[in-house]
This record gives C-alpha cells, structure tokens and sequence, in this order.
C-alpha cells in the first residue's frame, strides 16, 4: 500500500463540473424568484388590508356627512364627537410602521388617500364644530424629509405621544413631500411654509418644534382632560380599596 | 436607505444559498455514499499496514491518560500501531503521568521544549519510520474501530490524507449541546467537501496521512495557531487529495464554557481567514476545483456578508436607542416608561395580531431555506456517524444561541487579521 512516485498535478483531482454550477445557478435564482414571488403577493395583501380600512373611514365619513346633512334641518342634541370616525388613529399607526419598510408607488398613493381622507375628517369636524358647538381638539401637522426637518422627529414623538395620551385629541399630519392638491390649498388657507415641522393648533400657525409643555399652554383643555384622568383613576382607586 | 441596505442583503444572500443548493445537489447526486454500509471492513490484519499516531501534549493533565488509553483499544494489532507522546514542555504534572505508560513496547515517549503544537508533531513526524501517521489531540478519544476505517480509504492510491468524524464527547453543559448539533453537521459537510475534493482543515483529532506527504510538502507550519487548517490547503494546493471516513469515529473535549469557546472559535476563524489569505492564489483559480472556484471564495464572501450583517445590525440598535433617548428628552421618562407598559397592554397584543404588522421580506422566506438545510445536515451527519444522541436539545441550543454569539467572535477573527494579530491557543 506505498504511494507510487506519481507526481501530484491538477489531473489529480476530478475536474469541475461547470454544468453542475449552472444548475445551481438557476435553482439558486428559482429559490430566489418564488421568496420574492410570495413576498410579493403578502406585500399586496397588506395593501388590500389598508384599502379595506380606507373604504371603512371613507364609509365611516360618508355616514357622518349624511348623518349632518339630515341633523342641519333639526337640532344638535343627538350630534356628539363620536360621530366622528375613530378609525383615523388606526390607519395612522398602519402608514407609520409600513412608511419604514416600504415606499413604492402604491404605498404613497394609499398615503395621499388618506391624506385626502383626513382633510375630509377635519372639515366635517369643522362644520360640527360651528353649527353644534362641538370642541374636539384638533392638530394639522405639516412635515417635511428627515434631513430637511431637524426638528420633525422630536414633534412626531410628542404627537404620538398625544395621540396614545388623549384619544379624543384629532391629529392630521401631512406629508409635504408628497404633492396633493387639496393639502396645498389647506396650507395655502393657514400660510404654511417651508421649513417644517409647521403645527396648525386653533386656527393659529406655529413653526418649529413645540414641548408638550407648551402644547399644553396653548391647549389648556388637555390640562383639563389630566385632571379628569387624575380624578378617574382616584375614584378607580378608592372603589377598589372599599370593596 | 433601507432599498440598498435589504439589496446589499439579498447579494449577499444569493451566495449565502448558492453554496447550500450546491451542498444540496452533491448530497443528491451522492446518495448511495450516504447509506449506512455494514461494519465488516474489507482489510484483513496482514494487509494492514504500520502507523505512527502522535500525541503532542502540553499541560494535559486532566485527559491525556484516557487519550492513550482509547489508542491502546483500537481494534489494531499492536507491532503494526505505534504511539509517540510528544510533550511540549508541559509545566504540570502531565510529563510525570505519563510515565506509567514507559514499559508498553508501542509507546514511546518524547520531552522537548516548548515550541508550539506544531513543533512537537513535527518532532514526531522526525522519528517516523511508517508509511502512515497521524495525529491525535491529548483532548480527543477514538473509537476503538476507527482507525480500521480510516486505513480502508486509503486503497485508493490517490488518497494522501483522511480526516475522521468528530463529535462531542459527553455534551453535559448547553455550550456542549451546542457544539454537538454543530460537530453533527460538520460530519455531513465534511463528507460533502470530501465528494467535490475540497476539505479544507485535517482536524488535529485523528486525521492520518501517507507519510510521504510530508517528505513531498514539508512539516507543519506555525501557520497563524492552526496548522491542521494549512496543511489541509497546502495539500490542496499541491493536489493531494484528502478523503473523510464517516464511521471513523473520535470524541472531543468541547470548550465547557461560551468564554472558552469564543476563545476557540477566535482561533479557529481567524486562521481560517488567514491561512486562506495566505494561500489566495487558489481563490477562484480553476486549477484547483471546487476549493479554487466555490468552497474558499465562497466561505471568505459569507464571512463579509456576515460582518455587513453584524455592522448593520449595531448601527440600527444605535439608532433606535438614540432615538429612544431623543423620545425620553422630549416626551419625559416617565411617558416613555408608559410606553414600555403599553407594548405589553392586551391592546397591543390584539393589535399584533393583525397580519400587517408581520413584516415578511424575501431575505425572511430564505432564511427558512436556510435553517431547513442546516436540520438536514445536522440530522444526515448523526446518522453518517453511526452514533445514537441522546441530547434533544442541541438542534434549539445550536440555532437559537449560534447564529447570537458567532458573529462576536467572527468580527474579532476579522479585527486579529486587520492588525495581524494571531489568537492564542488558550
């Protein structure tokens, strides 16, 4: 069992087998075309999630508007906020987590509906407001791209945390980077211009990043809204020590 | 941003599959070479020939006797297998222990100065007068019918090396575990690299060569603390071909601890990289089959694929927690807190539940791919082996913990390169 004194070269080894390579290559890229192929069709059955919760705010803001219409011959007795669409705030938290991942055509265009949807909400609440004396606190939020808006982060962060702390409070934020007709003559009606974040609170403009602090002096119904919280969860409290 | 970070992804994923369709392929192609063959071996004891197995120590104390112990039961005749302990300088009392072997005819025994493991196998291999020698860690037992099957693969005249299975000698610690599921699959792709000729490492554990490869290539080489590893490719590079016996059977000590196996893996990486820079006119050179054209490129391209991985991964953690803290100055801690307490809230769980916020990418489904491959082989190689697990829990300790903890010690094998910088042993 000696070696023989054949000297080693490259016939020594068996020879590449480019067929074998190519196959690989093809299989490889069919693995690759049927994890994009799925990844694809679950990217659109996300998308249709969103537009059947567009058609329901859409409906949800169509019953308000007929539901007014027929409330103007009358009184206001029977109107409220809850006639408002509750959906908004849902929608919101979708567009959020899927504006990271995704930004094709599609995914803005759904945005620019619901841009269109939230100026739709934001003036029927309006026409509430002024025939019923309703008061919902309402915030249009103008913001442009990250690296043009410093200050865009920090006033989302306090909005979300608005939304999260006082579901009643209407935030609409639009994107200005996208071009939609009726949000240009929304900032046109409130002067609002470039740089963002630029915040509409009661009617008055105001530039720049705002603390929830100063949210707070210019809103003093949320101040009004922690005490109640306050006194709520006193009284929660008190009944649960007594039983 | 995120486009060209998840393309640089599905890039390095392609490989990352590429080289798994191809593992794929040559196990489909090889099917009947995967089948359990019946024990009987084909040599009878006159057609066996000599052997030299050599055992460096150094500071062994804790293992070496059972080492010997485990040669002096190979089912080999004794005049035809000679054991050479070769103590490196020990500083304990493995020197002194390793006396009581002196009066058995087949053992001799060496001292020299601390030199390195590879300069007490070299002194070994000086003093060879077979045709055969081999080598086995003072941290490794055999089967007593391994070296039968390891001396049956060379009746092929061409082979010059074979490389044994390694598995884990009792996994007690979920480090062992581990290590288990990972020495399992290693008995797969080792036999797959043996098909397509491209081993790349003859682990110190037991691999035996004709003793004329290191008359026609040299001794053992410093080669970065991992000259098992660069003997392999120099003789991949000189076209000797090393084959693997699956039913070849030795048992390790793994590293108990994970501070003594990042330690190990530092070493073994590390000179994975650098040996294989060492040897890189083999990268994507034709001339030497599949190690040259996929299995060195390949495995030097996923270990960039890895470290992109790992530095994107640190930059987005950075980034959240920036943000993170830039939330707490703006909102308040004590909003923030409220948030942390809401991610848990029944709400929230409701919530995720919507199929939306399941964020699936490509690169997700492949991963599944992936994984699936990695059960395959760990499952193939305890089968290849012969050898019944009783550990249920290595495969979830393996996958759960190994893809965590290898890229640390990978980007340190990566950082010890980039300032040339050779691990240590211990």
């Amino acid at each position: 069992m000696r070696l023989g004194d054949k000297t080693m070269n490259e016939h020594n080894r068996k020879p590449i087998d480019w067929s074998k390579y190519v196959m690989t290559f093809i299989i490889t890229s069919l693995l690759f075309g049927l994890a994009l192929w799925v990844n694809n069709i679950l990217d659109k059955s996300r998308t249709g999630d969103l537009r059947s919760l567009q058609d329901t705010i859409s409906l949800n803001i169509l019953s308000s508007e007929t539901q007014y219409d027929l409330l103007r011959e009358t009184s206001c007795k029977n109107v409220n906020d809850s006639i408002l669409s509750t959906e908004l705030n849902s929608l919101e938290q979708k567009l959020s987590y899927l504006e990271s991942s995704q930004s094709n055509e599609e995914f803005n265009h759904i945005k620019k509906y619901y841009e269109l949807l939230q100026i739709k909400d934001f003036s029927l609440m309006q026409r509430l407001s002024e025939k019923c004396g309703l008061k919902p606190i309402s915030i249009l939020y103008f913001y442009g791209s990250k690296t043009e808006c410093a200050d865009c982060e920090k006033t989302s962060a306090v909005l979300n945390h608005l939304r999260n702390t006082y579901p009643n409070v209407r935030i609409y934020s639009f994107d200005r980077r996208l071009s939609v007709s009726a949000v240009d003559t929304l900032a046109k009606i409130y002067k609002v211009a470039e740089p963002y974040p630029v915040l509409v609170i009661n009617e008055e403009t105001y530039k720049g990043f705002l603390s929830i602090d100063k949210m707070k002096e210019i809103l003093p119904e949320l101040k009004e809204l922690d005490k109640e919280r306050i006194e709520n969860s006193s009284s929660t409290t008190s009944t649960s020590t007594n039983r | 941003m995120a486009l060209s970070v998840s393309s640089i992804i599905y890039f390095f994923m392609f490989f990352l599959v590429y080289y798994q369709v191809f593992i794929l392929l040559t196990f489909f192609e090889n099917k009947h070479e995967f089948r359990i063959k019946p024990a009987p071996l084909p040599l009878r004891e006159e057609e066996l020939p000599s052997v030299t197995i050599l055992v460096p120590v150094f500071n062994e104390f804790a293992t070496v006797e059972k080492t010997i112990q485990s040669l002096l039961e190979l089912n080999y005749p004794k005049e035809k297998l000679l054991i050479s302990i070769v103590d490196d300088g020990s500083t304990d009392n493995t020197w002194n222990l390793i006396q009581k072997f002196s009066n058995i005819s087949n053992i001799t025994l060496h001292k020299k100065e601390n030199g390195g493991k590879y300069t007490a196998l070299n002194h070994g291999i000086a003093n060879c007068t077979t045709d055969f020698i081999g080598c086995l860690d003072a941290d490794s037992e055999v089967d007593s019918e391994a070296l039968r099957h390891i001396i049956d693969k060379f009746s092929d005249k061409k082979i010059m090396a074979v490389t044994p299975s390694m598995k884990i000698q009792n996994p007690d610690t979920f480090v062992r575990m581990m290590q288990n599921a990972e020495y399992n699959m290693g008995i797969f792709l080792r036999k797959i690299m043996g098909l397509i000729d491209a081993q790349y490492v003859t682990p110190g554990p037991f691999s035996i060569f004709r003793t004329k490869v290191f008359e026609q290539i040299g001794n053992y080489r410093h080669a970065h603390n991992t000259e098992d590893l660069e003997m392999a490719l120099r003789m991949q590079s000189k076209h000797m071909k090393i084959s693997c016996a699956d039913r070849a059977v030795v048992y390790t000590v793994g590293p108990r601890t994970l501070y003594r196996l990042y330690r190990q893996r530092v070493r073994w990486t590390g000179g994975f990289i650098q040996n294989a820079i060492d040897y890189k006119h083999m990268i994507l050179n034709p001339k030497y089959g599949n190690i040259g054209m996929l299995v060195l490129p390949l495995t030097m391209w996923i270990i960039v694929g890895t470290m992109f991985a790992l530095c994107y991964s640190v930059f987005e953690i950075i980034a959240r927690s920036i943000k993170t803290i830039n939330d707490i100055n703006v909102i308040g801690w004590k909003n923030q807190l409220g948030y942390f307490g809401n991610s848990f809230s029944l709400d929230t769980i409701t919530q995720f539940k919507d199929w939306l916020y399941y964020h699936t990418q490509g690169t997700f489904l492949l991963s599944i791919f992936s994984l699936g491959l990695i059960f395959f082989a760990v499952w193939r190689g305890r089968k290849l082996a012969n050898v019944k697990d009783s550990k249920k829990m290595d495969m979830v300790y393996f996958i759960m913990l190994y893809s965590l903890i290898s890229p640390i010690w990978l980007a340190k094998s990566v950082y010890n390169t980039i300032r040339k910088r050779d691990a240590a042993w211990r």
